[in-house]
């Protein structure tokens, strides 16, 4: 009798534990998925998405890039001026707003310390480092139009290169670019005039005396300024925030905290939404897309994003890079309406325009590709191949972690239906970035995120100097690329960027594939969630609520 | 006996040796680059001087003797070296997820025997009879379904109001809560409680003739202590030999398990660490996997002897 109560009574108590953990998810904090478990916290040496969705709620930077619009905005920095000086330099001045604290918390302890100019020079300095386990190499690289930014990144590398160890910061060398006017007010100076720099040249601020005191614990214990401050992170199970008491803007944030709670398998993830212990899904399991739409109907939502899905041609020593015609062949031959909407659930909007994203400047090419047959098969007689005859297998490498995409079955097909002999290669990321990049590489399948709606993001890293994969360099088109990045007035500089789009298109560099959407799920009582086209991750959480 | 531990223990050493040589060939011949895999196209945004740099900090831009030998002696100092990813200690990156693999295969473990032996002992007792042919199929069943199916209708079946009884919570670690335990753990013990079930059948077969059970019943003795003393006991050791073989195939399981049910072990570090080339780390967890199987046949062996006074070792 004693041993059957005794079982009775671990029972209920195991019952009781679980009826514990179902009343915890009523607290007024949102429960949101990640599928990939930040890797650091670090946000000078961050180059991770993963990373960026919890650290865009800690971090601030002098501006940022409202979600919406993708237009800047005020954050640190409550205004700033731009001027050209006599020496043809452009000048921002920055207005820092007074009284804004850094994250008090647990293991720092900087009680009341307000962030001042000198702290932002702090920032700017150590994103200028070129040791790579300090800064990510991106950082100073997009500073490099900063006047003396070049040259003190440079002298740390040659120390680097020695065998030397760098300084956090070196105190003997100056960067003129970067001045401290007062506590309020900070001055950038560029050598050159740079459009972007604001958008994407600036590093986020973190308090120095926290760097300082965490050590290498600062790869895992962010303290920024920003709307959250960070609880707890424990490894691939969940990152907890919660609300900044003394952030700048009263009223905010709306809810007390965030709990991003860190997925391996989607179909946990989407039970778990069914459940009612996430307020969000943003990565649907695959093949039900459409199931998880009709079961969901008012949860559902979804965005243009700005992300490209494209083929790549090899234009240095690939088999068709002198092949124009049949390269423009295999761009007709892909029904991008089959391959996107029909197989794929509509889970991206096919690219029936050109190689930027719909939303940029410029989006609409001279030319542009639609679904053809009969016109391939006639380019490819024109090309010297009827029915493919005399044309060498094509070698087509594919990304292992995409190579299911619809896309690639239905382009197979056609090609095949052309008379066209084409290989598959598939491989995974160690190697692929370097093979596409070799001779074994016709035709390639990639993707590239602009982040912005902007021509620049797209034509400035995969087209300007040969950069992209696709390897393929034209002085020409170079030069209309940097008259561009330097042109002030939009109406010209869209000019510019549309000739530089109808030759690419026209050449047949790249076959666009797709523009992203953004979906996701989110629960009724859930508002003001509003990702943008820039990302999930870019999406504001301080303004959302969570009204249950 | 201590002799014979000690003995074994020292055979651990060139054994783990070896093993980390194998290892590490094995990692320093995977093509790719870390760099790479984490940046993808990005990398355009780098120049070559900063990717080499990036190359020579994290170490891989030296040659295979050189990285062996520096990587052994750190071993040998207990140092694993440093996640190229996550940048953190290895040892840290295991000391935060062995536990919490541990924990679900003694979860597995325990679910494992508490069915797999019953279920035998009475398959073998009622021999040829419904409930033997019933146990048999269901072990049967048990062991052709694969640990990821069988997670996810366990958790359709027993976490989701939807689609059965939400019992259980669908997944997570819960703060060590042992509620948060039990659904994983009944999904990777009843693959092996199949093993073991079968395993113990035909052991208890086995010893059911043997002239000792016998000699207990005609002196009379109880059938439960007949069954416990005598014949369980003796039957209990090939069962022993198939549960020390398994824990790698349970930590094996508990890799797909912890990814079904969100638990932050080992098996959701070295997944990543692979995709991502991170060498340190999957030297670590590789290393740390082959030492606990040595380790467990060394217990399995002295439990032998513990069981069955007959086994001595000199």
């Amino acid at each position: 009798m004693l041993r059957k109560l005794t079982i009775g009574v671990m029972l209920f108590a195991l019952l009781l534990m679980g009826a514990f953990t179902v009343l915890a998810q009523d607290e007024n904090i949102l429960l949101y998925p990640i599928t990939t478990d930040p890797s650091h916290l670090n946000m000078f040496t961050n180059d991770e998405i993963a990373n960026s969705t919890v650290l865009n709620q800690i971090y601030e930077g002098l501006l940022d890039l409202d979600p919406g619009t993708g237009e800047l905005v005020p954050q640190l920095a409550e205004s700033y001026d731009v001027a050209i000086n006599d020496e043809g330099q452009q000048v921002f001045t920055f207005h820092l707003r007074q009284g804004v604290l850094f994250h008090n918390i647990a293991g720092v302890e900087l009680e009341d310390r307000e962030l001042t100019a000198d702290d932002v020079l702090w920032n700017f300095m150590v994103a200028l480092n070129a040791d790579p386990d300090i800064s990510e190499p991106t950082l100073a690289s997009n500073m490099r139009f900063v006047v003396g930014a070049e040259e003190y990144t440079t002298a740390m590398q040659e120390m680097l290169d020695a065998g030397d160890e760098v300084p956090l910061i070196m105190d003997d060398m100056d960067v003129p670019g970067l001045q401290v006017i007062d506590d309020y007010t900070f001055e950038i100076t560029l050598r050159t005039p740079d459009r972007l720099f604001l958008v994407n040249g600036m590093p986020n601020i973190t308090s120095p005396e926290a760097y300082e005191k965490l050590g290498e614990d600062f790869n895992n214990t962010p303290v920024g300024t920003g709307p959250f401050q960070f609880v707890e992170w424990l490894r691939q199970d969940r990152v907890v925030l919660e609300a900044n008491p003394d952030y700048y803007i009263e009223g905010l944030p709306m809810v007390d905290g965030i709990r991003f709670i860190n997925y391996g398998d989607e179909n946990t993830a989407l039970l778990d939404y069914r459940e009612g212990n996430l307020d969000f899904l943003f990565s649907f399991p695959s093949g039900q897309r459409t199931a998880i739409m009709n079961e969901f109907p008012d949860d559902f939502h979804e965005n243009a994003g700005t992300h490209i899905r494209y083929w790549g041609f090899n234009m240095v020593d690939g088999q068709l890079a002198e092949e124009p015609l049949v390269r423009q062949a295999f761009a007709y031959a892909l029904d991008r309406e089959t391959a996107w909407n029909v197989f794929s659930e509509g889970s991206r909007f096919p690219a029936t325009l050109g190689f930027l994203p719909p939303s940029a400047p410029a989006s609409t090419p001279s030319m542009t590709y639609q679904y053809d047959l009969d016109k391939a098969a006639e380019l490819l007689t024109e090309a010297g191949y009827p029915n493919g005859e005399g044309l060498p297998t094509i070698n087509i490498y594919l990304l292992e972690s995409i190579s299911d995409e619809a896309q690639v079955v239905v382009w197979q097909e056609a090609l095949e239906s052309l008379g066209i002999s084409i290989n598959f290669v598939i491989e995974d990321g160690s190697t692929y970035w370097d093979n596409i990049r070799t001779e074994k590489a016709d035709i390639f399948q990639n993707g590239w995120n602009a982040g912005i709606p902007e021509p620049a993001e797209v034509f400035d890293y995969l087209i300007l100097n040969g950069e992209g994969s696709m390897r393929w360099d034209d002085p020409d088109v170079d030069a209309l690329l940097t008259q561009a990045r330097l042109e002030i007035d939009p109406v010209a500089r869209e000019a510019l960027y549309q000739q530089v789009h109808d030759i690419v298109m026209e050449e047949m560099i790249v076959i666009p594939s797709a523009y992203s959407k953004i979906a996701w799920l989110q629960k009724s009582y859930i508002e003001g969630f509003e990702p943008g086209g820039m990302g999930i991750h870019h999406a504001n959480l301080a303004i959302v609520t969570k009204s249950q | 006996m201590i002799a014979y531990i000690i003995r074994r223990l020292i055979q651990v050493i060139p054994t783990v040796f070896i093993i980390y040589t194998i290892v590490f060939m094995l990692a320093y011949a995977m093509p790719g680059d870390p760099i790479k895999v984490v940046l993808g196209e990005e990398v355009n945004r780098l120049s070559q001087e900063q990717l080499d740099a990036m190359r020579a900090n994290l170490g891989i831009d030296r040659p295979f003797l050189e990285q062996y030998l520096d990587f052994l002696g750190d071993m040998l100092r207990f140092d694993l070296g440093r996640s190229f990813i996550q940048r953190e200690d290895v040892i840290d990156i295991i000391g935060y997820r062995l536990p919490r693999t541990l924990q679900l295969m003694l979860g597995g473990m325990t679910v494992a025997l508490i069915i797999g032996i019953p279920a035998g002992v009475v398959s073998a007792i009622k021999q040829y009879t419904w409930l033997d042919h019933a146990l048999m199929i269901f072990a049967l069943v048990g062991l052709s379904m694969p640990v990821f199916w069988q997670g996810l209708v366990a958790q359709l079946l027993l976490s989701s109001n939807t689609t059965g009884i939400a019992l259980f919570p669908v997944a997570g670690y819960g703060d060590g809560n042992p509620y948060y335990m039990i659904l994983p753990s009944l999904v990777l013990g009843t693959n092996l409680s199949a093993i073991i079930a079968r395993v113990a059948r035909s052991s208890m077969l086995e010893v059911a003739g043997q002239d000792y059970i016998n000699t207990a019943r005609a002196k009379g003795l109880k059938s439960r202590v007949v069954l416990i003393r005598h014949h369980l006991r003796n039957a209990i050791i090939p069962v022993l030999t198939v549960v020390g073989l398994q824990v790698a195939g349970l930590m094996t399981g508990a890799l797909v398990t912890e990814t079904i049910f969100n638990w932050p072990g080992l098996g959701r570090a070295i997944v990543p660490a692979i995709l991502q080339r991170d060498t340190p780390v999957i030297m670590g967890i590789l290393l740390l996997g082959a030492f606990v199987y040595l380790i467990v046949n060394l217990i399995t062996d002295i439990l032998y002897a513990v069981l069955d006074p007959r086994i001595r070792y000199a």
